[in-house]
């Protein structure tokens, strides 16, 4: 008969026992690890595939992230002001200056100008001869694909 | 050691109203003793054994275990019985020894008693082809006999089988009853319901016909073919739950049990 073997034969103790919750939890994590799907899920899943679409996704990212186009002016000291025909040559710049680089163009000039980072350059920081006359500009021209040079807004 | 007396149980059902599912059922089973309960399907039978091992409480009468009330003393009650139904509930992870070496652990049995009452009963069961086979590649016949090795584990002195032999081949259903045979023969207490003739003939030491919640009429095979005309049981059976219906149907205010008040 059973009596004869379990401790604590009290009959008025319908509470669960510690060792009774050990022995089911116990129970079902071996079952569970037994369980090939489980396994999976639980590390191969997130030691080799959470990895991977991580990085997938990444490079998703870099792929659609838009740069802005980088623009190189040089020269552009010589189209401030008035040419010698006394044509007005629009402003290529926000401001007047022309000493700072990463500068944005000028409203209207292109579409966006924040998707245009511009660098400006003078003739002379590049090692040119100063030019002496500049042909003026009839009116504003759209901003080509890749560095732009004055000569080619010229 | 099973005493029932006055046994009801009603279930309120929102839609369909007050079903009594076992109306006034008394019964006594001792020891070394096959009670068979015997009634078609939706008889009530399932509900008694559930009520008897503390599963379901009753609305009324009076339920008791080797003297434990299944209300009062219930922890009591499970410790002393084990329980077999035709859904075995076995895990499809867990091999034959460790699933009976579990449910032997959770009666508290101490360690060197459990590994020598499990090798007992592999031996007692013919269990030892597939002691390290799991659950999942066990045919139905092996699920069984590790049901059955689960509910003796902790050697319990009353046994309830409830229609334990249900989807068995012929095989392993006489397998199953020479078992119960055994068990009988070594002075556990018994009670096997079916609705299967042919077992209850074979097996039981007492019958309780059952229908519609009620016991229609109880004894050994011998008096109630004394009492009841019928060329066999099964014509004994079918003459008794057909004269039951006809009594129903001419006046259905004396029985309520078993359909819906």
């Amino acid at each position: 008969m059973i009596s004869k073997w379990i401790n604590g034969n009290d009959p008025r103790s319908p509470r669960l026992r510690p060792e009774i919750i050990r022995l089911v939890y116990f129970r079902e994590m071996r079952d569970q690890l037994r369980d090939r799907r489980t396994v999976f899920s639980i590390a191969v899943v997130p030691l080799v595939l959470y990895p991977l679409l991580g990085m997938l996704l990444l490079q998703i990212a870099q792929f659609t992230r838009e740069y802005p186009a980088s623009i190189c002016v040089v020269g552009a000291d010589h189209l401030v002001g008035l040419d010698a025909a006394g044509a007005q040559v629009p402003p290529l710049q926000t401001s007047s200056t022309i000493e700072g680089s990463d500068a944005l163009f000028a409203a209207g000039l292109v579409p966006d100008s924040t998707k245009l980072k511009a660098t400006f350059f003078e003739w002379n920081q590049i090692g040119h001869q100063p030019i002496a006359r500049l042909k003026p500009i009839e009116s504003p021209r759209r901003q080509p694909r890749g560095p732009v040079t004055a000569s080619t807004m010229l | 050691m099973i005493f029932v007396q006055n046994l009801m149980k009603a279930y309120d059902d929102l839609q369909r109203g007050r079903f009594i599912a076992a109306d006034g059922v008394s019964f006594n089973v001792g020891e070394g003793e096959i009670f068979g309960l015997l009634g078609p399907n939706g008889a009530g039978k399932t509900t008694v054994l559930r009520i008897l091992s503390t599963v379901l409480a009753p609305t009324s009468g009076i339920v008791r275990i080797c003297g434990y009330d299944v209300i009062a003393d219930a922890t009591m009650v499970r410790r002393h019985i084990g329980f077999v139904s035709n859904n075995t509930a076995i895990y499809d992870r867990m091999t034959a020894f460790e699933m009976v070496a579990h449910f032997g652990r959770l009666h508290g049995l101490p360690k060197n008693v459990l590994t020598d009452r499990v090798d007992d009963l592999f031996a007692r069961l013919r269990m030892e082809d597939f002691r390290d086979t799991p659950g999942a590649k066990m045919s139905t016949g092996m699920k069984q006999k590790v049901s059955i090795a689960r509910a003796l584990i902790h050697d319990p002195p009353v046994l309830i089988f409830d229609e334990a032999t249900l989807g068995l081949d012929v095989l392993v259903a006489r397998n199953l009853l020479e078992i119960v045979r055994d068990l009988r023969d070594s002075g556990k207490c018994l009670i096997f319901s079916t609705h299967i003739m042919s077992e209850v003939e074979r097996l039981c030491d007492r019958i309780a016909i059952m229908h519609h919640g009620r016991i229609l009429d109880m004894g050994t095979l011998n008096e109630l073919q004394g009492r009841h005309e019928g060329e066999n049981f099964e014509e004994l059976f079918f003459g008794l739950l057909s004269r039951h219906e006809s009594n129903t149907l001419q006046s259905p205010e004396r029985d309520t049990a078993g359909m819906f008040a």
